[in-house]
């Protein structure tokens, strides 16, 4: 099989970025790596502030911002926390959002396709960072007392988080002194001018909880991410954390006060990181807020926020130009457009030079036969499109070699035919295919879930306007009202309120019901100590539908998403109208399920879990499997690979396990998955 | 004699077609005694983009990629068309259809046709008049020429061609920089560049051209779709696609 090397033309997972060509688009690259060498000064903590957010711009889809970003990414591991945010669909809850999505970025580690299971997240390394950088400080100033200060020292700046969470020592150290080492963070930060906006103490208990508090309360460890999202906690477990009252949030927070915390929250989440490393916060695919003015005008907003009250961090939009400036920018207050810095950092195309280069990578990872190699970097063909200009735009350049590549490798007796777009059915797999290869994708995403809510229901539903602090939109069909809600948290009295909300709803209209979805990484509802476990397995029986997305679920209404925002962004030759109808035909099913008026259809209500249950390991037997095969083959597509393995395996598992082995990188095209044996490569 | 050397058959068709230039030349005329080898030097210069194909599969008309501008060829065609001497004969201005004017154009010129006159028609050249529902079409300069001899008895002779204008260098490049200090970006849209240098848009587009050529243009897609008419108006063609947008070394 000779798969065509220049079929993947679009990066869609920026941390998924083959070779790159040397110098194409280098110069915003080194200015992007600059600013953010900027933020990594002496003196923790740092108190670093950019003059404003920076915008990578380019002239059209594919001259490679996404593969930029990617490049960015890679050269900034290890020194910068990265956070990739795709656009958010509500303005209403905007903060929430970029709150939930770095939260959740830090919930898994640096590289692409690795799990948690295999690797330090970057939470870990960074509540590691910030306690240890902390300790030292104090050791150096002499306000933590020790006999052997620099010993001790050198210990802290060289042990790993896996080693300070083995050591007991240092752990209970942490426990009894909390008062003092709250006051000592209070302190170091006030000497920069940074005050925290929840309590010290409060900060201190959750990052230390959440680090080292144990496997045998897991809940505790998720009610510490609730937390940092700004969600709700229950009493019983905040007192297990050690959350002083002021910084429980109250569990009925809704609407601009829950925006304000999650602000908060980021803002504190920034401070904290002058004692490790700076963020670096990338919204791509902002074509996608130009759909109403309100979304567009909040972005203006969001940059202003980010610009102004965090510190360490450097805030980057990328963009197209003429969208941007057509249907952006026109949105925002000239305060915010200030907000911008110039000269903006913008995209060139591939010179001459750079394309022949980009010609020789592509084909040296895919093993195409010499002779086709050789036709396709002669002068001749370039010469074409370079005679008349000195750049190119990266993915035409791609798609043109993409065309020769077919015709060079088509055997002399076969007819010659016309290139095919891949089907919108196509652009949808390959999009299915990466997901379910990312774990770190399989998680609770409010702004896909509520775009899927609002505009992927089939024919024949009316909008309902929803006036409630729980409930987001609604539907009615057939004379059957459906309200839909997104809540991530976790607090008893919450979904007591919820569920009270439901029988208000259910009274003035009987047969309607409330629909919320559930996630894998979502914590059960009802929680087992709960005193109002019993009324909402009630409610569950007559109003409430909880409906579970499993990965297999989430990743297709996740990947639907993802087609929407490729079709908005110009990166696939689909209009938004072919998307769209493609979507809703392709989450019909879906949807009937989530519209079902009868309860005995929605899951039986048993008993609340007793027990968090641990996430699951890919079996080593299949993991030892998969690696002898690529090893053996060196490059197989996913067919193949389903093909080959005995005993079979479902694309989920293989996926699975392909990411927790380093030496297989996965390669998503449009029509196929394929993976490559590199040994040597770290994960 | 029919040259047995591939590589020298590949040479003698590019020298042909270079000698040729933009009127191209007709296979037979092409190939004239290079044999078998001609066929395969040039089979592999279209597969690998070195000659183009102006005309059919049929008839084909090969060029040198530089001189396949199939939109120009079919906007030339259609002035010529409206100017030439049938257009004022007789001391009446004849009004001609779309299909009158297009008569003729063949190949990938054809293919043009409805760009051809979208420009023409924003650049003012064609104008459009209508009576019921059928549309004719007059070149501007019979316009001109039959309001200025308001008066005079001569009988009504052709227009010259109207005098190329050429684009003054400095003055784009100061409204190209005007636009660019105003709006941060390097690329800035071509109908509004020709607005800001007050340049005739057929011009401006010749001078683009040329100067992304010689390395000191680059023209940038943009996005058609929410690109308004008079941005479109702008377009430039390159390597089969309209670019909005241009950007200039200004050093």
């Amino acid at each position: 099989m000779i798969a065509n090397p220049f079929e993947q033309a679009i990066v869609t997972e920026p941390r998924r970025v083959s070779a790159s060509v040397p110098g194409l688009n280098e110069e915003p690259l080194e200015r992007l790596l600059q600013l953010v060498e900027a933020l990594c000064g002496a003196g923790l903590p740092r108190d670093a502030r950019s003059p404003g957010a920076r915008l990578l711009v380019s002239p059209a889809p594919g001259y490679g911002k996404s593969h930029l970003i990617g490049r960015l990414f890679g050269r900034l591991e290890g020194r910068a926390t990265l956070v990739y945010l795709r656009p958010y669909t509500n303005p209403a809850s905007c903060w929430r959002s970029i709150l939930t999505k770095t939260v959740q970025e830090m919930e898994f580690p640096e590289s692409a396709g690795a799990s948690p299971l295999e690797a330090e997240t970057q939470l870990e390394a960074f509540i590691h960072g910030v306690l240890v950088r902390m300790a030292v400080n104090g050791l150096r100033r002499g306000v933590i007392a020790s006999r052997d200060p620099q010993t001790l020292i050198a210990y802290l700046e060289g042990a790993c988080a896996a080693e300070l969470c083995a050591n007991e020592t240092w752990k209970s150290l942490l426990r009894r002194r909390s008062g003092a080492f709250a006051e000592l963070l209070r302190r170091q930060l006030h000497e920069r001018g940074l005050h925290l906006r929840a309590s010290p103490a409060g900060w201190l208990h959750v990052l230390v909880h959440f680090a080292y508090g144990g496997r045998d309360r897991p809940e505790l460890r998720r009610a510490c991410l609730d937390w940092l999202k700004a969600s709700g906690v229950d009493d019983e477990e905040a007192q297990a954390i050690g959350l002083p009252p002021a910084d429980r949030p109250p569990w009925d927070l809704a609407g601009e006060q829950a925006e304000e915390l999650a602000r908060a929250r980021l803002a504190d989440l920034c401070m904290l990181a002058g004692f490790f490393r700076p963020f670096v916060f990338c919204f791509d695919q902002t074509e996608n807020y130009a759909a109403t003015p309100e979304l567009a005008a909040s972005l203006g907003l969001v940059v202003e926020g980010l610009t102004a009250e965090c510190v360490n961090q450097l805030t980057l939009l990328t963009a197209n130009l003429t969208p941007w400036v057509n249907g952006v920018l026109p949105h925002w207050q000239d305060a915010h457009k200030d907000r911008i810095v110039k000269p903006y950092l913008e995209l060139k195309g591939v010179n001459r030079g750079q394309a022949a280069e980009l010609v020789r990578l592509r084909l040296a990872a895919s093993g195409a036969p010499e002779a086709i190699a050789a036709r396709l970097v002669e002068d001749a063909f370039l010469e074409r499109f370079f005679a008349e200009t000195s750049f190119l735009n990266v993915r035409d350049f791609l798609r043109r070699c993409g065309e020769r590549f077919e015709e060079l490798a088509r055997r002399p007796d076969e007819p010659r035919r016309k290139p095919k777009e891949p089907a919108v059915e196509e652009f949808y797999r390959a999009r299915l295919e990466k997901i379910r290869a990312q774990p770190r994708r399989r998680v609770f995403n409010p702004d896909a879930l509520f775009w899927f809510v609002k505009h992927t229901a089939p024919e024949g539903c009316r909008p309902l306007q929803t006036r409630s602090r729980y409930l987001l939109h609604g539907w009615e069909r057939g004379g059957r009202k459906v309200y839909f809600g997104l809540e991530a948290g976790h607090h008893p009295r919450r979904w007591q309120a919820i569920v009270r909300e439901g029988e208000a709803l259910n009274a003035a209209a009987p047969g309607c019901k409330l629909v919320f979805f559930r996630t894998p990484d979502l914590r059960p509802v009802p929680g087992a100590r709960w005193k109002t476990a019993s009324a909402i397995q009630a409610a569950r029986g007559a109003f409430l539908h909880l409906f579970p997305l499993d990965p297999e679920e989430l990743s297709r209404v996740y990947a639907a998403h993802d087609l929407h925002l490729d079709a908005v962004e110009g990166d696939i030759p689909l209009s938004l109208e072919e998307a769209t109808a493609f979507v809703k035909a392709e989450l019909r099913p879906l949807w009937e399920r989530v519209l079902d008026p009868a309860p005995e259809n929605w899951g039986a209500p048993g008993p609340p879990a007793a027990a968090e249950p641990a996430a699951k390991e890919p079996g080593s037997s299949l993991k030892a499997r998969l690696r002898e095969l690529l090893r053996r083959e060196k490059f197989l597509s996913l067919q193949e690979t389903l093909e080959r393995l005995h005993p079979p395996a479902t694309p989920e598992e293989i996926h699975s396990a392909r990411a927790a082995i380093p030496e297989i990188q996965a390669y998503d095209g449009p029509r196929m998955t394929v993976f490559q044996w590199r040994p040597g490569r770290k994960g | 004699m029919a040259s047995r050397n591939p590589a020298a058959a590949r040479a003698a068709v590019l020298e042909r077609l270079k000698a040729a230039g933009p009127a191209g030349l007709a296979k037979g005329k092409l190939l004239e005694r290079l044999g078998s080898r001609g066929e395969e030097a040039l089979k592999a210069l279209l597969a690998a983009g070195g000659v183009a194909n102006l005309g059919t599969r049929s008839r084909p008309r090969f060029v040198l990629p530089e001189h396949f501008r199939p939109l120009e060829r079919a906007c030339e065609h259609i002035e010529k068309k409206a100017l030439g001497p049938k257009a004022a004969a007789e001391g009446a201005l004849a009004l001609f259809t779309r299909e009158e004017l297009t008569r003729g154009l063949t190949g990938e010129p054809k293919k043009k046709i409805p760009e051809a006159f979208a420009r023409l028609f924003s650049e003012a050249r064609l104008l459009r008049c209508k009576r019921g529902r059928n549309l004719y079409l007059i070149h501007r300069e019979h316009l001109r020429h039959l309001v200025a001899r308001e008066g005079r008895t001569e009988p009504h002779r052709a227009p010259a061609p109207y005098p190329p204008v050429v684009c003054e260098r400095e003055a784009v490049l100061s409204a190209y920089r005007r636009l660019r200090e105003k709006s941060g970006f390097s690329h800035v849209e071509i109908a509004a560049l020709a607005r800001e240098a007050g340049c005739p848009l057929a011009p401006l587009k010749e001078f683009i051209l040329s100067e992304s050529r010689a390395g000191r243009a680059v023209l940038g897609l943009g996005d058609w779709s929410l690109s308004t008419e008079e941005t479109r108006a702008g377009a430039v063609e390159l390597l089969g696609r309209p670019h909005l947008l241009v950007s200039f070394e200004t050093g």
